[in-house]
């Protein structure tokens, strides 16, 4: 009788202790997954901006093709490329002729200079108008713009490539 | 046996091991990380200044870098090695500028650094000069008219109490031992520039340019005389290619040749003195006043 | 028998306590081997970045050497000037030493300007008797082949023709190791 007694109360005494282990064990686990947890959130923190790398390579294409020669349709006339725009901005603006031609060759232009893929958006303006009157390219939501080029007259030309 | 006995025993050396191991890992990884996020921070700003310098080159400004806590930067220029200038950050990261030529003092520890940026001509320009400091200077004597509207007015480095610089306007000043940092300059027309004789007490260095005036400034004897020479050899390869340049005029349907000009005058030209590089410079204004004209530089 | 039951019981805690040891080292293996894989991968996107960042850097470095760029009496403009291009590559396959210093400045493999716009049919390399109607100017070769080898990093430029003071559109292509 003693000896039952004796052995129910050790088993008993023993599945505590067990209990008590794994509870300790459990809280090791738990304390492990938590460091784990917060060492990736930490790492998720550390994020890189957007470097000005990309901001080079659209200003140099902006710049490059307002400065390009260009030729009008019949190739009588050789100009920069801005001056063709500014000159088909009036235009559009007065309602006397369109873009065509310039907007042909700027496609051209961007099709050899830009990566096959990349998706760009450029847009002439004149006199503060909201609405471009060129309005070339796909577009997207996150991109790289470039500094704007303006010219007296109130012309203004913004190129965006966007990230692929 | 006894093992319960041995038990007890056991779960005392099993607490010591494993509160052992914890406590070595605590202490390597602590001590690993102190060291490595050290280094990996000093080396990722060496990378960042490297890469800001080498844009400077092209650039003309004048910025002051705020950082969070004091650093210290050496410049340690070495003739003898190609690499010459070489930057270290806490003595921890370092790296070869490269292609940069950064006058700073030798030792500069601050959380704040005056930087800007100004193009030595002679008479073609080579590169852009980058200066860095801590310290703030007085400049004694005649100063060079115009010489401080060319520190970017948001740099500020004039100090009564800060170090002295002293200024003479004469081309045939004498360096004097423990005279410190002295500069004789004379204003030539032609060029709009700075020439002259820089004293680092009794040493003395000819000069042709504003930029090399603030070369002295900012830096110490050692890096001074060090980029100079650098500066200097870049200058010659790019005289040779102007050289070439006037050699290929033959080809160019706007070709003024029957002036006279001679690619050797480039390739000889003396950076250090004043008539050597003003033949240049005529030589080129006559280019322009003729119209139509492929320039020099 | 009460000595047979301390003994069991003393092996079952020796067992327990094994189990929890071999556990915990378990425990601490993987989160090591977890460690150092953040700790390698956060490196390398640093290395990556940075090397990223110096050779846009650099490529804009030498859109911007006044020995490339348009000027008149050091009044630069943006574009590169055709006639110093041609120089500038003459003068590097010839002399060696001017090569070196620019390659110990620049640590690139090749510097080529290739003109996209207005196109030219076929690979036509650029002189100084030839600069229109020509496409390639070859300006630094570290093996002097030009040859295409390593990371190519690339940005558009303006290039102006001295001979008929047209400007076209060229793409400067830098080609490295790193």
């Amino acid at each position: 009788m003693h000896n039952k007694t004796f052995k129910k109360n050790f088993y008993k005494k023993m599945k505590r202790k067990g209990q008590a282990e794994i509870f300790g064990l459990i809280i090791i686990v738990l304390l492990l997954l938590f460091s784990l947890l917060f060492f990736i959130k930490i790492k998720q923190e550390d994020t890189s901006s957007v470097t000005l790398r990309s901001n080079f390579r659209v200003n140099n294409l902006l710049n490059a093709v307002m400065k390009v020669t260009v030729s009008n349709v019949d190739g009588s006339i050789e100009a920069p490329m801005r001056d063709f725009l500014r000159r088909c901005l009036d235009n559009v603006n007065s309602n006397t002729d369109s873009c065509g031609h310039e907007e042909e060759l700027l496609q051209n232009i961007f099709g050899k200079t830009l990566r096959e893929n990349e998706k760009y958006k450029f847009e002439g303006f004149v006199s503060g108008e909201p609405t471009p009157l060129i309005d070339l390219g796909e577009g997207c939501e996150e991109g790289i713009s470039a500094s704007p080029a303006r010219f007296p007259g109130g012309y203004e030309f913004r190129l965006k490539i966007c990230y692929s | 046996m006894n093992k319960k006995g041995f038990a007890v025993m056991f779960s005392w050396i099993f607490a010591m091991i494993a509160g052992v191991i914890i406590l070595l890992s605590l202490v390597y990884f602590s001590v690993q990380h102190t060291d490595l996020f050290g280094r990996v921070s000093a080396q990722v700003a060496v990378e960042e200044l490297d890469i800001t310098f080498g844009s400077l080159k092209s650039s003309l400004i004048g910025t002051t870098l705020e950082l969070g806590k004091p650093i210290k930067l050496e410049f340690k220029c070495n003739e003898d090695t190609l690499e010459k200038e070489k930057l270290y950050i806490n003595k921890k990261a370092g790296k070869s500028l490269k292609g940069k030529v950064v006058f700073a003092p030798s030792e500069l520890k601050s959380n704040s650094f005056s930087l800007f940026t100004l193009d030595w001509n002679v008479p073609f320009k080579v590169t852009n000069f980058i200066f860095l400091t801590d310290k703030k200077y007085n400049f004694e004597g005649v100063i060079p008219l115009g010489l401080l509207e060319k520190i970017p007015s948001n740099i500020d480095i004039i100090d009564p109490y800060g170090e002295e610089i002293s200024f003479e306007e004469s081309e045939n000043g004498n360096c004097m031992d423990n005279s410190g940092k002295k500069i004789f300059y004379k204003k030539q027309d032609t060029l709009g520039e700075y020439y002259g004789k820089i004293c680092f007490d009794e040493t003395v260095y000819t000069f042709v340019g504003d930029a090399m005036i603030f070369a002295a400034i900012f830096s110490d004897e050692n890096n001074f005389k060090c980029l100079k020479d650098y500066a200097e050899i870049k200058a010659r390869d790019v005289a040779e290619i102007y050289a070439k340049k006037i050699e290929n005029f033959a080809s160019s349907p706007h070709s003024c040749a029957v002036m006279g000009i001679n690619s050797e005058w480039v390739r000889e030209v003396d950076f250090n003195v004043m008539e050597s590089v003003k033949e240049i410079k005529q030589t080129n204004d006559r280019l322009v006043r003729i119209g139509e004209c492929e320039l020099i530089f | 028998m009460r000595t047979d039951i301390l003994n069991k019981k003393g092996q079952l805690e020796i067992g327990i306590k094994i189990m929890v040891l071999i556990v915990f080292l378990v425990l601490l293996i993987i989160s090591l081997i977890v460690y150092f894989r953040f700790s390698y991968s956060s490196l390398r996107e640093t290395k990556e970045e940075i090397l990223e960042e110096k050779f846009s850097s650099l490529v804009n470095v030498i859109a911007n050497l006044p020995e490339l760029k348009c000027s008149i009496t050091n009044i630069e403009s943006e574009c590169l000037d055709a006639r110093k291009l041609v120089a500038f590559g003459q003068v590097l396959y010839e002399d060696t030493d001017v090569k070196n210093n620019y390659y110990e400045e620049l640590e690139i493999n090749s510097l080529v300007v290739k003109i996209v716009y207005p196109e030219v049919a076929g690979s036509i390399e650029c002189d100084e008797s030839k600069l229109i109607n020509c496409n390639v100017f070859n300006l630094f070769s570290l093996k002097g082949d030009y040859s295409d080898e390593g990371l190519k990093y690339t940005t558009p430029v303006s290039v102006y023709i001295p001979d008929n003071g047209k400007y076209v559109i060229g793409k400067l292509v830098v080609t490295s190791n790193a």
